[in-house]
């Protein structure tokens, strides 16, 4: 098992879920897929999406919903089984 | 000579010195918010100041080159990578065909520059290739990169410096997250309560992530106004004034609460109070702010402002000088 990081790439608003009111891209102890998004960031009027890079087990979401991100902050920690 | 646009960052524009001369017709100048960045990065491959380069914004492009030239990255701090190996940023790179460019994070300031000698090679429009993509004009398109772009770069003209040319550590800018901006007060500052002036002066103000090239949002504090029967024409909020021109680096505060910097895109004029002025001598610094960036706005008299573009120009100058070898 090893942990990958996934990091903001740009700074802006962090977002968990698609919109208000709507349920979280991802939670704690879900299983995502590389390419999935697990959230959002806000920045210029514009959303990116932040996707997991690997598959595997998210066992840390370290940004609350509406922070601010800089880039290279770690958003999400997940697990992989080697 | 072409650039084949593999990933197109987050917002990359083709720009250059912009368009100056139109804004009384409501077109703004543009061009590179970061002009000396832009300036000297054409310097670092040989081309005149106002060649176009791309504007990058937080997140760089991945693209390969077809043919031979030289790339010079300037502006915010971002590891440049050739190949996936780490190259030198503020200096002169040469580049093979097929070389793949990427970029890392931006560890500080908001905005990098890419030059490539003879310059990239969209047509101008008004006299410029500057992007403006509010008016259709100028840059690739009109537009900002998109994957699968084939960008034209021009034949180059003059000598260039050699590879490895690097503007000196000293010379460079720096990119801190706490800002100081000099201002020039008015010329609605009046419309300020005592207490509201006060205020603008003495608040920090930080960087919301609403920050793009036509103005830059702050939050903080709250303004006070003075009370008034807003006259025939002006709206109903306090900092509503009937139209006037809005200078490059006016900051007006809608609501009192959120004051806005425009930049070189912004429109010419409208209904909010220009409450002071951002300097001519620090709007590259203001192009430069990351969102979160803690600003005060120091008042500078006329003098003072004049004094800062005179030595704006002399580090230029000082900066091309020690480039061209």
């Amino acid at each position: 098992m090893s942990t990958v990081e996934i990091t903001a790439a740009i700074p802006g608003v962090f977002y968990r879920s698609p919109g208000p009111g709507k349920d979280p891209y991802v939670q704690e102890g879900d299983r995502v897929q590389a390419g999935e998004v697990i959230g959002l960031t806000e920045i210029m009027k514009q959303f990116a999406e932040i996707t997991s890079t690997t598959a595997g087990v998210v066992t840390a979401i370290h940004v609350a919903n509406g922070a601010l991100l800089t880039p290279g902050m770690p958003v999400a920690s997940i697990d992989v089984e080697d | 000579m072409s650039l084949e646009i593999e990933q197109p960052g987050l917002h990359t524009t083709v720009q250059d010195l912009g368009r100056p001369g139109l804004y009384h017709l409501g077109i703004p100048q543009g061009g590179a918010l970061d002009r000396s960045s832009a300036i000297l990065a054409n310097a670092l491959v040989g081309n005149e100041p106002a060649a176009a380069l791309f504007e990058c914004t937080y997140l760089g492009p991945t693209f390969t080159t077809t043919e031979p030239t030289l790339l010079a990255v300037t502006g915010a701090s971002v590891q440049l990578l050739v190949n996936g190996d780490p190259a030198p940023s503020w200096a002169t790179v040469a580049l093979v065909a097929g070389d793949r460019v990427s970029f890392g994070y931006v560890t500080a300031g908001a905005r990098y520059y890419l030059a490539f000698a003879g310059g990239i090679d969209v047509p101008e429009d008004l006299g410029s290739r500057s992007t403006y993509q509010v008016g259709s004009l100028g840059g690739f398109h009109n537009r900002a990169l998109a994957a699968g772009d084939d960008v034209p770069v021009g034949t180059p003209s003059g000598p260039a410096p050699a590879p490895g040319t690097a503007l000196p550590e000293e010379l460079r800018p720096v990119f801190p997250t706490e800002v100081d901006l000099r201002v020039i007060p008015g010329l609605y500052d009046h419309r300020l309560t005592e207490a509201g002036r006060e205020t603008l002066f003495s608040a920090t103000w930080r960087l919301t992530p609403v920050a793009d090239r036509t103005g830059m949002r702050f939050e903080g504090a709250t303004l006070d106004w003075r009370e008034r029967v807003p006259p025939f024409g002006a709206g109903s909020d306090p900092s509503n004034i009937v139209d006037a021109g809005y200078p490059v680096g006016s900051i007006q505060v809608p609501n009192g609460t959120q004051p806005i910097i425009l930049h070189r895109d912004a429109v010419s004029g409208g209904g909010y109070a220009v409450v002071a002025t951002v300097i001519s001598a620090d709007l590259d610094r203001v192009a430069q702010c990351m969102p979160g960036t803690n600003t005060r706005f120091v008042e500078v008299d006329m003098d003072a402002a004049l004094a800062a573009r005179r030595a704006g120009r002399e580090h230029l100058e000082r900066s091309l000088a020690a480039v061209a070898g």
